[in-house]
């Protein structure tokens, strides 16, 4: 071969560097073969849930919240907590399923190329689940997360939304360069023994159907970067209700809520993250709040890319079926040229769409905030270890303010920049990539397949209505484009700079 | 008939003022039915001013405007409510089928009907060619046809007094002309469906009902051809108009809303999203106008066609434009979005539409793919 070992080295020292571009690949070399072996569980699992739960309910929920505004889809919830869905992604060490974080991207795929709306129920509970953990406050990870899976032998279901967006402040509360200019409207107010918390908070994901919240409020309207405060709040504590919920034109299974917050007091056992906690750390406080951001968008954004390669995958299904039952001019659809051309773009989209979420989930995986988690030995002892044995002596242990103080330390200084960049970078990718497909997968969906594809029992109309909102939501898709910019591009460009 | 600046105008100015008094304020209402009921009243004020009635000839009460009249109608009833510009097109659709059929056979009896059918507009298929449906069959009785089997997503077939449904039969694909309060019609409840909402559409069945044939027997596709072509450029207005709306509802938007320190409208990416609308809305309206004044309608079909599309495109961004309010109905750009899927079928399937086009304009009409009766066959 006519490269040296020195060579090899400086080639790919270039960008674009295999480690950064390649997260699969790396991931085949980095990541316990058992991954794979949850991924095929976690499928096989979302198809039962499908034909047994999902498809035999999701057009009437669908109508049902139209007809009723009022309606909200407790059974479902119910059903979803009894199949143990809200805890099978929570660790075991926190009381939880265990099953590999990764699968769950398949799993929301599954989910949602049936009903984007009711996949998003369960996904959003993870994104309230991995907000708390992107404080990395073990001892109320292991509070609350063990409250969820106690649910899940219950009746009732315990849910976790995430309450970031105001009503004057949206975009600018997903990214830290946007945030010093964002007009605030929810402030936390230190007290004795706790904070205040006053302001609003709207369309929030599950926020009806939720036992905690995880708020973001700020100390200081004018310095939120270095003020962010994250609040569990249950449902029922004097001084937050619920307001109004959305009318929305899709995902209408999924109620989107405002939170009121009205002196709401929180006690400090139950603050996820404020300043004071980070005093320790040697990173400042701004880096912190972006190393919280990342964490959670590296997973989440993901997430949104699975949902979407799900709307793209129903609608490519459903335009197929029709295509098989619609007749033109005598021919069978399916059969005409135009029809097939158009049927294989879809699949591809679809295809494309998974290479790309699961390129982040890899990303995310290595990079990101369980990083740590991944290592071998970790992931072996985390296997083998019998349940009793963690709740019996790792759950004192954890809730020892101290212990959970060294872990945060750990996880924040010990976060390299550059793999919130990348993780960040990826899931910012999957978010715009899968959701535009998602968008172009339905309207030649709905092209092919004429006045049936207009009908709700067509089955090719809901998929667009949801799929749009995967556009606006874990930021919108300009916001992920200029944040892979920010993230992938610019620490490489000098003379380039993003939000101004 | 061609209509001259003043009335093209004047119609416009008809159309906006009506919209702006009977459609803005309870866009979100009317968008629910039929949890909602159907809004009667619009209804019956929109056909007194005679929308339902422009291209019916003066001979059976209408106005005799002709198509061109429904340009500028649609259009600005689209920028504040599509549906009932849905309705209106639907019902002058299976006008002018009786119209294009009534130059070469006698179609009295479904004339007189129409003339006396008041105030309900037609129920048509607007959003199907006969030749992608599969359609009720037809027997001969006399002078008129019992058809049996069902007719799906037929526009205000839950609504109107009379249908023109395609039917299948032994000579091809007709047309008949349906009274449907008569035995053997019976009409579903509205189908649950993505726009129009307040332009319902249902599915008929038929057990024997008796109807009219319009039209030599076989002669539908033809009929349905040349009627598309009259009509296409009110259904590229439709796709004009509520791309329109879009951005008007955008732009404002754009420019009371702040993020990170400023109007949206100030950050590029929006910006760049109204651009392109306005672009866009300009190339359309321009060629919109042309083919309605210059009488060049095959090129409408086209316009159709490219409009439709564009206007999915537009509002997928107007909603955009507006971040998570755009999704919510207390604002009027989900609708748009949903409304513009439905404007974009008009007529039918987009893709039989552009090969239709290609082949009048460019030579004959295509085979269709699947048959092997090509060239070199
Ligand atoms: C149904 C639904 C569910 C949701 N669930 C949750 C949830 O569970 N928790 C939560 O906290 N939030 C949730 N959100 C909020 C969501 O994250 C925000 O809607 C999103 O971040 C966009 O904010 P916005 O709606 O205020 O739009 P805006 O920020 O007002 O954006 C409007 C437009 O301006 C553009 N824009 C804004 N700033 C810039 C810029 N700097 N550069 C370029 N373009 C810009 C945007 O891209 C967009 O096109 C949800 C939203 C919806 C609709």
């Amino acid at each position: 071969m006519r490269l040296t070992r020195q060579e090899r080295r400086e080639y790919l020292r270039r960008e674009p560097r295999v480690d950064g571009v390649m997260n699969s690949v790396e991931g085949l070399a980095e990541l316990p073969r058992v991954v794979r072996r949850d991924i095929c569980t976690a499928v096989a699992l979302a198809r039962k849930f499908n034909d047994l739960v999902v498809r035999p309910v999701y057009r009437e929920i669908d109508e049902r919240v139209r007809r009723d505004h009022d309606f909200l889809p407790h059974d479902f919830i119910r059903t979803a907590n009894r199949w143990g869905l809200f805890s099978l992604w929570i660790p075991k060490v926190l009381g939880g399923g265990g099953l590999d974080l990764l699968s769950l991207y398949p799993f929301l795929e599954e989910v949602s190329s049936v009903c984007v709306g009711l996949a998003n129920v369960i996904g959003v509970h993870y994104l309230g689940v991995s907000t708390l953990a992107a404080s990395w406050n073990v001892r109320l990870m292991d509070v609350i997360y063990r409250e969820v899976s106690r649910a899940s032998h219950g009746d009732d279901a315990c849910l976790i939304s995430l309450a970031i967006t105001e009503p004057l402040a949206g975009t600018d509360m997903e990214e830290p360069e946007l945030l010093q200019r964002a007009r605030i409207g929810t402030v936390a107010t230190r007290t004795a023994g706790g904070w205040v918390l006053d302001g609003r908070k709207v369309f929030i994901s599950n926020g009806h159907v939720s036992t905690w919240h995880m708020v973001i409020a700020y100390g200081d309207r004018r310095n939120p970067l270095e003020t962010a405060v994250m609040a569990a709040v249950r449902t029922g504590t004097r001084g937050f209700r619920f307001g109004a919920h959305e009318k929305k034109m899709g995902q209408r299974a999924c109620v989107a809520s405002e939170l009121v917050f009205d002196e709401c007091f929180v006690p400090d056992e139950l603050i996820c993250a404020a300043p004071a906690a980070f005093a320790e750390c040697v990173k400042d406080p701004r880096q912190i709040t972006q190393d919280m951001i990342d964490f959670v968008v590296a997973s989440s954004r993901a997430g949104v890319g699975a949902f979407a390669t799900g709307a793209a995958r129903g609608a490519y299904e459903a335009a197929l079926a029709l295509a098989c039952r619609t007749h033109v001019d005598g021919d069978l659809l399916v059969n005409r040229q135009e029809a097939q051309l158009a049927l294989a773009e879809m699949y591809r989209n679809v295809n494309m769409a998974r290479t790309l979420y699961l390129e982040a989930a890899y990303a995310n995986a290595l990079r990101g905030m369980f990083r740590d988690l991944y290592g071998r030995a970790v992931h072996l002892l985390a296997r083998l270890t019998p349940r009793w044995c963690f709740t019996a002596f790792l759950s004192p242990l954890l809730r020892r303010e101290s212990l959970s103080e060294r872990i945060r330390r750990r996880a924040f200084d010990g976060y390299g920049e550059e793999d919130g960049r990348v993780a960040s970078g990826w899931a910012s990718i999957a978010k715009f990539s899968c959701s535009d497909l998602a968008i172009r997968n339905c309207d030649m969906a709905m092209d092919l397949v004429g006045a049936e594809g207009l009908r709700l029992d067509g089955g090719v109309e809901k998929h667009l209505r949801d799929a749009k909102l995967l556009q606006i939501y874990e930021g919108t898709n300009e916001l992920n484009r200029l944040n892979l910019l920010k993230t992938l591009v610019v620490p490489n460009v000098p003379e380039a700079r993003v939000f101004e | 008939m061609t209509l001259g600046p003043s009335e093209y105008e004047a119609l416009r100015e008809l159309g906006a003022s009506f919209a702006r008094r009977e459609l803005s304020n309870d866009r979100e209402t009317h968008d629910r039915h039929p949890i909602t009921p159907l809004w009667d009243g619009v209804l019956r004020r929109a056909s007194e001013l005679g929308f339902f009635a422009m291209t019916l000839g003066e001979r059976h009460g209408g106005s005799g405007a002709g198509t061109t009249a429904l340009v500028p109608l649609c259009e600005e009833i689209s920028r504040v409510d599509a549906s009932l510009a849905g309705a209106i097109f639907a019902n002058a659709a299976a006008i002018e089928v009786v119209n294009v059929a009534a130059e070469s056979s006698d179609c009295t009896p479904a004339l007189e009907s129409i003339s006396t059918a008041g105030a309900l507009p037609l129920a048509f298929a607007a959003c199907s060619s006969p030749v992608e449906s599969v359609l009720p069959s037809e027997r001969p009785a006399g002078p008129t046809v019992a058809i049996t089997g069902s007719a799906r997503n037929v526009f205000l077939g839950g609504v109107a007094r009379y249908a023109v449904i395609a039917v299948g039969g032994d000579a091809g694909r007709s047309y008949v002309f349906v009274d449907l309060h008569a035995p053997g019609v019976h009409a579903s409840q509205p189908v649950p469906c993505i726009g129009f909402r307040a332009c319902p559409m249902v599915d008929l069945s038929f057990d024997g009902a008796v109807a009219f044939s319009i039209g030599a027997a076989g002669g539908g596709l033809e009929l349905f051809r040349r009627m598309a072509e009259r009509l296409a450029p009110a259904a590229a207005a439709i796709s004009l108009g509520i791309m329109k709306g879009c951005f008007d509802e955008a732009h404002a938007y754009a420019q009371e809303r702040r993020q990170g320190g400023r109007r949206i409208l100030d950050w590029p990416a929006v910006a760049a999203m109204l651009g392109e609308m306005s672009v866009d809305i300009l190339l359309g309206e321009t060629c919109l106008l042309a083919a309605a004044q210059g009488g060049a309608e095959t090129d409408a079909s086209a316009l159709a066609v490219r409009l439709g599309e564009w206007a999915c495109r537009a509002t997928t961004d107007g909603v955009q434009v507006l971040g998570g309010y755009g999704y919510m109905s207390d604002y009027g750009q989900e609708k748009r979005m949903r409304d513009a899927r439905m404007a974009r079928q008009l007529l039918g399937m987009p893709a039989l539409r552009r090969q239709d086009w290609f082949g009048r304009r460019w030579g004959p009409s295509l085979q269709p793919t699947g048959s092997r009766k090509g060239a070199c066959g």
